[in-house]
């Protein structure tokens, strides 16, 4: 059992959908006994494995809820299961073959599996061209999405 | 908007969308004249287009985990037809202990692949539910028997990947590295619980009803000389034919239709299916006999002839794969090195192997440095695209009485009984009508 951990999701070969992955790499540095930092991957489902075992669970990805690009949007789970349900999220259900993010939370809630705290992160995102290159808007969204998660560490630990 | 009954002159078009999102779109467009069906457009948003060109330039090494992130759903599939397309460029062997561990990989994929279209997608249409989501909260425990059954698939590919969800540790000549005896053997416990649960589940669809037509399928799968397909063999088909992966692109055909970026693939001119059908007609006597003695206790005969029996394929695999990765973890003595040694040069090589949803067919062009010059991948999705339309064309007249709402659901279930990649998605067809008279 770790106190936190922390997931990163998206594909890191599909533009701006990388984002919630770098985040993830920006914080293994991050990662000790209490922390667990992981890449997770295209699929909502595997999540649900992936939530084991943790009090704290904060997730990254990226989003299109047509706000501008590089937005950064954050939800409290379960609470707002509703919200997110209605963003195209890139760990979406249609985009990857897969259950997608909000229903892997939805069903993870349904099943009470969800861990105490859950925070979701989603970054806005611009392009989802095959490559590297991310948006500018969204490279500086990622940094702040690491520095809010910094606080959110902080403020989870002295809870 | 006219009712086709009292109005049966009229075109209908029947128009499928699904919601908006991120990565492109697919769509079901039906058009009726006078009663009969005249087109059927199945559209589908196909990522392996966008990564045959991104593979271009890149060096091989990259190549399985660039691939990995095609499909969240079946990333050692394509790890596994890249690697076996590579390795004879370089005159690589695999030694057979290296095989056995890609083997049980393989075996975590397809339990996790199929439990999760078993569970959450095609048993809420047996049972009256509109998703998975909502037979969660009626019947918990049945979905929590599910969730922990594609557990003991991704812990197998945990163990042999590295990372769950995009295995890393696959590589040209074997892996980065492997996993010790006691490892391996920590998961037996937890894979006899699966396997018992494996036969439930089998027992348990198998009281389903099958109500779709049959049908004479064309089906075509790898056929090895001695296990149930996954990494090996030529392709077969029910009718006679014996190819060699290398003549693969001889026969089967890809055409660009203008609809869809997936592309339709066709055999000799006419469409087929892969898939777990397939393998289960072509390739039964290969099962364990576990898995043989249960199936048999179904009363099931073979082949089956409706998509909507792929539950019971899928079922009869997943214990099957439970099976077969207890046997190898029963005799796995680890490889003396985790890989062999690969040296680059240029050449082109060709593979298939069994996806969990049919035939992965990669072809690899590599330049003199180790770089990608061509990269060609046909996924099963768009070989069993055109099967699926010709069932639309052929059972939608039988739909057409319905209201919008009933013909899409009733297309909606059929198309997801195949569980192409877009399964999941048709969970959120919407549904609209043009009239044109």
């Amino acid at each position: 059992m770790v106190k936190m951990k922390i997931i990163g999701l998206g594909n890191p070969f599909m533009g701006d959908d990388a984002v919630g992955v770098l985040v993830a790499r920006q914080l293994h540095t991050y990662a000790s006994a209490h922390i667990s930092v992981l890449e997770g991957g295209l699929s909502g489902l595997s999540l649900l494995h992936d939530m084991e075992g943790t009090d704290t669970l904060i997730l990254i990805d990226a989003v299109h809820s047509h706000s501008k690009v590089g937005t950064i949007l954050r939800f409290t789970i379960p609470q707002d299961l509703e919200e997110i349900g209605k963003l195209a999220w890139g760990t979406s259900a249609s985009s990857t073959h897969a259950f997608g993010l909000a229903e892997a939370l939805t069903l993870a809630h349904t099943l009470e599996a969800l861990p105490t705290h859950v925070v979701l992160f989603g970054i806005e995102l611009g392009h989802i061209q095959k490559g590297h290159v991310l948006s500018p808007a969204v490279s500086k969204a990622m940094t702040g999405v690491v520095n809010q998660i910094r606080l959110e560490e902080l403020s989870f630990s002295h809870a | 908007m006219n009712d086709p009954l009292t109005n049966p002159s009229n075109t209908r078009t029947i128009k499928i969308d699904m919601m908006a999102r991120v990565e492109g779109e697919g769509a079901l467009t039906v058009t009726v004249k006078d009663g009969q069906v005249q087109d059927v457009q199945l559209r589908i948003f196909e990522p392996p287009r966008f990564f045959e060109a991104f593979l271009q330039g890149r060096h091989v090494n990259e190549v399985p985990d660039i691939v990995a992130r095609i499909c969240g759903i079946c990333p050692v599939a394509y790890q596994m037809s890249a690697v076996h397309a590579l390795e004879p460029i370089f005159g690589v062997e695999i030694p057979p202990a290296i095989r056995d561990l890609r083997r049980l990989l393989y075996c975590g994929e397809w339990i996790e692949s199929h439990v999760l279209h078993i569970y959450m997608l095609q048993a809420p249409d047996f049972l009256g539910f509109p998703s998975g989501l909502e037979m969660a909260r009626v019947h918990p425990d049945l979905v929590k028997q599910g969730l922990r059954l594609k557990k003991a698939g991704n812990q197998l590919i945990t163990l042999l990947g590295g990372r769950s969800v995009h295995p890393v540790s696959v590589k040209i000549g074997g892996f980065s590295q492997v996993p010790t005896k006691d490892k391996l053997r920590a998961l037996k416990d937890e894979l006899l619980w699966a396997r018992d649960a494996a036969v439930k589940t089998l027992q348990w669809v198998s009281g389903f009803e099958f109500e779709d037509p049959e049908q004479d399928y064309t089906f075509l799968a790898l056929r090895g000389p001695s296990e149930y397909p996954m990494n090996t063999g030529p392709l077969v088909t029910n009718e006679g034919h014996h190819l060699n992966v290398s003549e693969f692109e001889e026969h089967f055909h890809e055409e660009q239709v203008p609809y869809s970026t997936a592309l339709h693939c066709t055999f000799q001119g006419k469409s087929y299916l892969t898939g777990p059908l397939a393998r289960m007609a072509l390739n039964h006597d290969q099962l364990s006999p576990f898995t043989k003695e249960i199936f048999a206790e179904t009363g099931f005969s073979l082949p089956f002839k409706r998509a909507s029996m792929g539950i019971v394929a899928r079922s009869v695999e997943v214990l099957y794969a439970f099976d077969e990765a207890l046997r190898i973890i029963e005799k796995y003595e680890p490889p003396p090195f985790p890989s062999v040694p690969v040296i680059i040069k240029a050449g082109t090589g060709v593979a298939a192997t069994e996806a969990p949803r049919g035939v992965l067919y990669h072809r690899f062009q590599v330049n003199d440095d180790g770089t990608i010059h061509v990269a060609k991948i046909v996924p099963p999705t768009s070989q069993n695209q055109r099967q699926i339309e010709d069932d639309l064309r052929n059972m939608l007249p039988n739909f057409l009485h319905l209201n919008d709402t009933e013909a899409a659901a009733k297309c909606e279930r059929h198309i997801r009984s195949y569980d192409p990649c877009i399964s999941c998605a048709t969970h959120f067809l919407k549904f609209t009508r043009e009239e044109i008279s």
